[in-house]
């Protein structure tokens, strides 16, 4: 039903989106089976060999800078070409069959008309893993018979080109939201993979929360994905301070490219690793990712039971 | 919440090798395009097809990698009218 144009907006921040008292909630990480899992580096990124977080720009006051054009301020950042913005420091990862690596899955994908797409996700539970409302959901493609859910997603937890960790399972089983399904809305872009078997309880999961804006700026974003401009099935990291964030979406520089989405966008506190948003698309400063905001959370916490 | 609109295009191709023989199994993704784009990569199928939605109108980058090279190409998709059946815009791609 068309909304009505004068229902009544106000200035104050879309309610039931962020916890009301303001204090983080979360769901905690698991690490599976075997080995002790790699501790969280110091500067909030995984201690990766070969990879060094690039230094933040030195902070400046209100006006004390390039000014962004006023459209950000609606918008988001400017967005449009080059998901991989240079420098490309993404770095790849190849004891991908240890925590955390294994908990990030590469996903082959067939769409309702038969036609093969690529894209990551992350398990948040035994037999759930997150991903994009994208992947599992096909909308607006203007190709006929493509559109709705797809038909299948074969999962790789932790992939490493031909070397095999767990799996493959194959999903039919998915979860996503009506903004995405019935409105295309890229703000509720999220969804869920449900797996016929526990193999979570072996690869561990990472939690997730919802945080406020205050602690999402000062937070370090690390991405972990399999793009297809590298090779086959191959896993790749980088990682940068989260750029901005939206009531919905949260914006980043770290360097993306397609068959990433639904990579997890995590913060690290100590050892333990936090889905803050799901990434979905490439932007020409920013790549962006839909936040896990209280009914993001709601939905990953009843989809993960 | 906000629609989003039908897509102005749909960009179609084929990806081929050096001799010109199609290549199954290729990925072809955005690297470039004027809005944001979900970050997804299209595999062609038997004969090297693949067909990607171009959600508004502007110059598009392809990004091809397969095992035998890369390629890149560039498409402009043209605004449309709306609501009208997306403009099929031709796309194809030769590893080297």
């Amino acid at each position: 039903m068309p909304q009505d144009p004068h229902t009544p907006v106000s200035s104050e921040p879309p309610v039931g989106l962020l916890p009301a008292d303001g204090q983080p909630v979360f769901q905690p990480p698991g690490t599976g089976e075997g080995g002790e899992p790699a501790p969280g580096g110091s500067t909030g990124t995984e201690p990766v060999e070969g990879y060094e977080l690039p230094a933040a720009p030195e902070a400046a006051d209100a006006f004390g800078g390039p000014l962004p054009d006023i459209g950000e301020a609606s918008f988001g950042p400017r967005t449009g070409p080059e998901t991989v913005h240079p420098p490309d420091d993404r770095v790849q990862i190849t004891n991908t069959c240890v925590y955390p690596w294994r908990v990030h899955c590469f996903l082959e994908i067939t769409a309702a008309d038969g036609s093969a797409w690529l894209g990551t996700g992350w398990f948040i539970g035994p037999h759930t893993i997150a991903t994009a409302g994208h992947v599992v959901f096909i909308k607006n493609s203007g190709v006929p018979g493509r559109d709705g859910w797809v038909r299948s997603i074969k999962v790789w937890p932790g992939r490493n080109g031909g070397t095999v960790c767990y799996g493959p399972v194959v999903s039919t089983n998915f979860r996503s939201v009506t903004g995405w399904t019935a409105s295309g809305d890229e703000n509720y872009d999220y969804g869920a993979i449900i797996l016929p078997t526990d193999l979570g309880a072996q690869t561990g999961w990472f939690g997730f929360g919802v945080w406020s804006d205050a602690d999402l700026l000062q937070v370090t974003g690390n991405i972990a994905g399999y793009p297809a401009d590298k090779p086959y099935a191959t896993l790749w990291y980088d990682a940068r301070r989260v750029d901005s964030v939206g009531p919905r979406k949260v914006y980043y520089d770290i360097d993306t490219f397609g068959g990433q989405s639904g990579s997890s966008v995590y913060r690290i506190i100590g050892n333990d690793r936090y889905g803050i948003a799901v990434h979905t698309y490439g932007g020409a400063r920013v790549n962006s990712g839909t936040r896990i905001t209280t009914p993001v959370y709601n939905n990953f916490v009843a989809w993960k039971a | 919440m906000s629609t989003s609109p039908a897509p102005a295009g749909v960009i179609r191709g084929t990806v081929r090798d050096a001799a010109g023989a199609p290549v199954a199994g290729a990925r072809v993704a955005f690297a470039d395009g004027p809005v944001p784009l979900p970050d997804v990569a299209a595999v062609t199928d038997g004969e090297g097809r693949f067909a990607l939605t171009a959600p508004a109108a502007g110059t598009y980058t392809l990004a091809c990698r397969a095992d035998g090279g890369t390629a890149t190409t560039r498409v402009r998709v043209a605004a449309g009218p709306a609501a009208a059946r997306p403009e099929d815009v031709r796309a194809d791609l030769r590893l080297g």
